[in-house]
């Protein structure tokens, strides 16, 4: 299984890189879309901390805009903005429209104000916002024409975005008197708008919004009703609930040059949301449109475009540091040559192995086993109600419609063999003697750790319902162990986590305090040695031991293929693999590197013993004047070494003017700079966006850009059939991306061979016939969402083309107490995720007793215990043995739940008061936990901190507080990830559990 | 010669804590202290007029200790360096301490979380609180919850060094930190000073949405 992007696009950026406290000495404005920065990345909150109290101490501002006051907020932020969950792309589409207004007068002439964008920019280097024409662009010289070129070396196409489906049209709800009908014409003033009035006479830069709505002004969904409304701050409002006027503030800071630079970050939650991609495509088409793009450490990027160009970068002199980036498990084993380098030689390459997103392994395991899926063997797929049980699989497709198996090149293990099918070329299917299509699915998991099954993925009920209905491992209708038709569940564990409960197998793992490590400090970019504190116990091995005896056992088996394929297939297995010879401790290869340096004149370790070394490179505490962060930190050209912040205590973020350190920070890069220079110009001649290059001093675009579209196994040439009607990258930030609407419609197509011709590919249609995947961000209201998810539109478009009500319709139509609220799902600091949730030291900081104050969970001595029932006889997901025995035995002086937050003014509405034992339930599931009334949470919204703690009780409710339980399977929109961080829930006091 | 008496304090940064209970588990894991509702230390973000605010807060080991006041067997105690410390061997379960303490800091568990009695004690629960990690102060170490301060959001030293070294913190009052008075506002002149934090400015949630 691999990265989601597996399946789509995908937005590949990290929340916050290691260069943000380097340059937040010289931003004026953080905006956070959501932040929880200090509770999911530890290591880096001291620098993150930091950085925020420089900021502030120079009166600048950090904006925190969300549902829920996280922690980090709390900490880190001088204002909080609050808004609905699921909505900021309404809120960026507010925005986006006041600029619009203040751009152009009410004859369509460009405005140049504070307020108002840059339309030179804009026609220069961004893709789609306006209308613009199909042209060709020349990479070496930028000069774009109408016509495609005889010989199109050198040259790109560049699709047309058609004036009804350009972001701004969207945006003023297809009505271009709102800004004056303006086009390209002969008084615009670069050279790209000269050339589209060139191409086309005046032509206009939008138009009526052009999309598809099958049922017209009967669809049933909101987002598309709205098409035709201006998205204006006050129709932003409604939606997002903050203020137009806030909007509007935001939008002009946004113009405002003086108000830069802006960085902008996202929480990592963001996303995992049934539309997470499309808000941060949103984020970056703000900062796109406004010029805001280009400080180092924001980082994002991915299908849209990559936002992330040069400023402070990490030294790259290897004198200056020791790089101990290649000791990693895929090295594990590897015998070191005389430069004791790493080569990362493994690598299964195999073809007949396909790569599908990572939280499809569910769907994986349905194809496989969809036979034992019946209501006979205790699985009703009530939890999943948008299955369409009658198909094989589940959500189209994220890859899992080629998880069949196909016939191999009898002369070329490495390759399928193909057939001709309607005049295409797709992999042959390899069928049963019966004639159908062997469906091989995922059969067998190993997890490397954690609370993967119920942690990491969404409708916990479904999950165990499923596990149930299959025949076990080692059960005689499971065919015993030998049976490789069977599933096969394995893990490494280290706190028997709620995974642990499915496995078959459950191995020993270390902690990472039982291991030697390669730890980022502080956020840094580049890696440190990290010590083991106490010896591993028992048979626990480190990854680095397992992996290597792992590939030791496979290679003997010829199961691994290793890289350098040959005419006659891949090459066989090192004989270090097959041997078992060649095996160094961890520890070694870092001794090694250490030593090279100490022992090379040049290095600023030379000279140094191992442990001095190894003692250097962390950062040494001095109370509350430490310093941020290390050597690594520092730019090129400057002057302070690493040694030299030791002794002197410089902070980074000090006011320090040594030319090549602070100059760099206080720049975007030469990729800006180069841009910059182009707009204060006259404009007359091309703006070369497009050259590639490698030279650091002029880069361009091209190199961020034109690799802005996921590649995966989904669309990499060994998936796609044709790719002839594909559009390019144009080089410029793709606010329209007609690419990713492609990919996605195509992704996996050879592997589909022997569905319909109507099944191949990624279906992009939803309930109505309409486009699932667009090539804009925009809107899409959360209602409409979860009542996909939940089955419950008030009329579902059936295949006989009858309207009938959705099973879960009377849901959406709760008023009062029983109104659906979001809720989110954010980390939580004390129990990370689900693997300390059996350290009773961190359970019980978000555990309470009913009606007792904060941590009062008293329970740990009957949790995780011997159950009081050790089996149960039945198929229904929630007959299990209960880990809080507790709770089972109906203590109430003991007996602890998690916490939920709650807003005081719905919980007021809802009869709820602080410490009150509750119930979460929607069409998915249900859980019980303790109110927390805050007002940390707007109202309307929840908040349970993620986990696996699932422990379901005999009456089908939860008591482990599992956010998973509420979340259902629908996987994100686009990229077949997670959406855990989507509910739509009610809540209630607990009546009907007596304790 | 007499010795020169100190007074050993804690800082708080309240603008630095991110509400990571680190302290809090540092605390109960140094002094042996298991699982369950007693806790020297305590983390928690209050509520107050709209605004968010950490403390982190234990035994404030005051100059003018309520709860060694109002003890009737003699079991608290003010150390020559200020600590205010009980010798749980002298305890027997007054209580009258749980609820002279401004802050509700002397604790009393339960059978669950502390089963085993010491022998040399006369009541089967004594009251515990903290002791500014006598033990780690005795080795030259900071007390547990200060050294793990993941936000190096607290300090320790004598109360000269931290008022010299911060310039800008205010001795604990019920004025600025009433969350912290759970029992009474007496002034007992705790030994905690707080660098305190202005709240953050919010702009709330329209009305004017569909909820």
């Amino acid at each position: 299984m691999g990265h989601p992007g597996s399946c789509g696009a995908y937005t590949k950026s990290s929340n916050v890189a290691w260069q943000f406290p380097a340059i937040a000495g010289v931003v004026k404005n953080v905006v956070s879309w959501g932040a929880n920065m200090l509770t999911t990345v530890n290591s880096a909150s001291w620098s993150y901390i930091r950085a925020f109290e420089k900021l502030k101490e120079r009166g600048c501002r950090a904006w925190f805009i969300g549902p829920e006051l996280t922690d980090t907020g709390v900490t880190c932020h001088t204002d909080w903005i609050q808004s609905r969950n699921y909505t900021d792309v309404a809120l960026i589409m507010g925005m986006l429209y006041e600029m619009l207004v203040n751009t152009f007068n009410s004859n369509g002439e460009v405005q140049k104000s504070s307020k108002a964008l840059d339309v030179d920019y804009i026609d220069t280097m961004v893709h789609g916002f306006f209308a613009s024409p199909e042209y060709w662009v020349n990479t070496t010289t930028g000069e774009i024409v109408k016509d495609k070129p005889v010989d199109t070396t050198n040259y790109r196409h560049v699709e047309a975005v058609e004036a009804g489906k350009c972001l701004a049209s969207y945006i003023l709800g297809g009505d271009a008197s709102l800004i004056g009908n303006p086009t390209y014409n002969a008084n615009s003033t670069n050279y790209t708008a000269k050339k589209y009035h060139e191409f086309v006479n005046d032509m206009p830069r939008v138009g009526a919004v052009s999309w598809t709505v099958t049922k017209g002004a009967e669809t049933e969904y909101q987002y598309k009703k709205d098409f035709s409304v201006p998205k204006t701050p006050e129709w932003a409002e409604k939606i997002t609930g903050v203020p137009a006027d806030k909007i509007r503030e935001l939008a002009n800071m946004y113009t405002d040059p003086e108000q830069h630079p802006i960085f902008n970050e996202w929480a990592g939650g963001t996303q995992k949301q049934l539309n997470g991609s499309i808000q941060l495509w949103a984020i970056t088409a703000l900062m796109a449109v406004t010029k805001t793009f280009g400080l180092s450490g924001e980082t994002f990027g991915g299908a849209w475009a990559a936002t992330n160009s040069l400023g402070p970068v990490a030294d790259s002199d290897s004198n200056n540091y020791i790089d101990f980036s290649t000791i990693t498990v895929g090295n594990a084993g590897t015998t070191a040559n005389n430069n004791n380098d790493y080569t990362g030689e493994v690598s299964i390459s195999d073809r007949t192995v396909n790569s599908i997103s990572c939280k499809e392994w569910f769907n994986g395991i349905k194809i496989a086993f969809k036979d034992y899926l019946t209501p006979e063997r205790g699985y009703t797929g009530e939890n999943i109600p948008d299955w369409d049980m009658s198909k094989r699989y589940y959500s189209n497709d994220g890859g899992v419609k080629s998880l069949v198996m196909f016939e191999k090149d009898p002369s070329n293990p490495d390759q399928l063999q193909t057939e001709e099918i309607g005049g295409k070329t797709y992999y042959k299917v390899k069928k049963d003697a019966s004639g159908n299509p062997i469906y091989s699915g995922i059969r067998m998991i190993l997890n490397a750790g954690g609370a993967i099954m119920v942690n990491q993925h969404m409708n916990t009920n479904d999950l165990t319902a499923m596990y149930k209905a299959i025949p076990a491992l080692n059960s005689q209708e499971g065919g015993g162990y030998t049976n490789a038709d069977s599933l096969c569940l394995v893990t490494f564990d280290l706190f028997m986590s709620p995974t642990a409960r499915y496995m078959d197998y459950v191995l020993p793992a270390v902690s990472q305090l039982e291991a030697v490590g390669r730890e980022a400090f502080g956020g840094q970019s580049k890696a440190m040695y990290r010590p083991p504190v106490v010896e591993p116990l028992g048979d626990a091995l480190d990854s680095w031991t397992m992996t290597y005896k792992a590939w030791v056992a496979q290679s003997q088996l010829g199961e691994i293929s290793y890289g350098g394929k040959t005419t006659t297939g891949i090459s066989a297995a090192p004989s270090k693999y097959t041997g078992n010879s060649s095996f160094k401790p961890i520890r070694n290869y870092f001794d090694a590197a250490v030593d090279k340096a100490t022992a090379a004149p040049a290095s600023k370790y030379y000279g140094m013993t191992r442990d001095e070394v190894y003692g250097a490179q962390f950062t040494p505490a001095k109370n509350n004047d430490e310093y941020i962060c290390t050597a690594y930190y520092e730019t090129k050209g400057t002057t302070t070494s690493y040694f030299d912040y030791r002794s002197n205590g410089k902070l980074i973020t000090d006011s320090d003017t040594t030319a090549g350190a602070r100059n760099n920070i206080s720049q975007v890069g030469k990729i800006r700079q180069n841009l910059d220079n182009y707009l204060n110009g006259a404009m007359n001649t091309p703006f070369v966006f497009t050259e590639a290059g490698t030279d650091t001093n002029n880069q361009k675009f091209y190199n961020k850009f034109d690799a802005s579209t996921y590649s995966s196994a989904a669309n990499s040439a060994a998936s796609l059939i044709d790719t002839s009607s594909r559009p390019e990258m144009s080089g410029k930030f793709q606010i329209y991306n007609g690419r990713v609407q492609w990919d996605y419609e195509h992704a996996f197509e050879k592997y589909h061979g022997w569905l319909p011709a109507e099944n191949r590919g990624q279906e992009n249609r939803d309930a109505e016939g309409d486009l699932k995947v667009y090539p804009i961000p925009m809107y899409f209201n959360f209602e409409d969402c979860f009542k996909e998810s939940y089955n419950g539109f008030e009329k579902v478009d059936s295949a006989t083309g009858e309207n009938k009500k959705g099973p879960n319709a009377a849901f959406f139509a709760g008023t009062g107490r029983d109104k659906p609220l979001t809720m989110s799902t954010t980390h939580d600091r004390f129990r990370v995720h689900s693997t300390h949730d059996e350290n009773p030291l961190l359970r019980e900081l978000n555990h309470r007793t009913i009606n007792g104050g904060w941590a009062s969970g008293n329970d740990w001595k009957e949790y995780c215990i011997v159950p009081e029932r050790q089996t149960v006889d039945s198929a229904a997901a929630y007959e299990s043995p209960m880990i809080s025995s507790a709770i089972y035995n109906k203590n109430r002086e003991t007996a602890s739940w998690h916490e939920i937050w709650i807003n005081t003014q719905d919980a007021k509405e809802r009869g709820i008061t602080d410490g009150m034992l509750c119930r979460v339930e929607n069409p998915i599931g249900k859980v019980r936990v303790i109110a927390r009334v805050t007002d940390r949470c707007i109202p309307g919204h929840l908040n349970l901190h993620q986990g696996g703690w699932y422990d379901p009780n005999t009456d089908g409710v939860d008591d482990g507080g599992n956010a998973n339980t509420l979340i259902a399977s629908t996987p994100s929109r686009y990229d077949h990830g997670n959406a855990q961080q989507s509910a739509y829930v009610i809540i209630k006091p607990e009546t009907e559990f007596n304790i | 010669m007499a010795i020169e008496k100190i007074q050993y304090a804690f800082y708080f940064d309240q603008t630095r804590c991110m509400s990571c209970n680190s302290c809090t588990v540092a605390c109960k894991d140094w002094n042996q202290v298991e699982p369950g509702p007693v806790a020297w230390r305590k983390q928690f973000t209050y509520e107050k007029d709209g605004g968010f605010f950490p403390l982190s807060m234990g035994c404030n080991h005051c100059e003018e200790p309520a709860c060694k006041n109002v003890c009737p067997y003699n079991a608290i105690s003010k150390t020559d360096d200020g600590i205010v410390y009980v010798n749980r061997d002298l305890c027997q379960g007054a209580l009258s301490c749980i609820t002279a303490c401004p802050f509700a800091k002397p604790q009393i568990a339960g059978d669950k979380q502390e089963p085993n009695a010491l022998e040399s004690w006369k009541v089967q629960h004594p009251m515990q609180k903290c002791d500014m990690c006598k033990d780690r102060l005795d080795k030259g170490e900071k007390p547990a919850c200060v050294q793990s301060c993941v936000g190096r959001a607290l300090d320790f030293g004598t109360k000269d060094y931290i008022l010299s070294e911060y310039n800008g913190a205010v001795q604990l009052n019920p004025s600025d930190f009433p969350y912290a008075y759970v029992n009474n506002t007496n002034d007992t002149k705790p030994s905690f000073y707080v660098k305190k934090k202005t709240s953050i400015s919010i702009t709330k949630a329209s009305s004017n949405y569909v909820k």
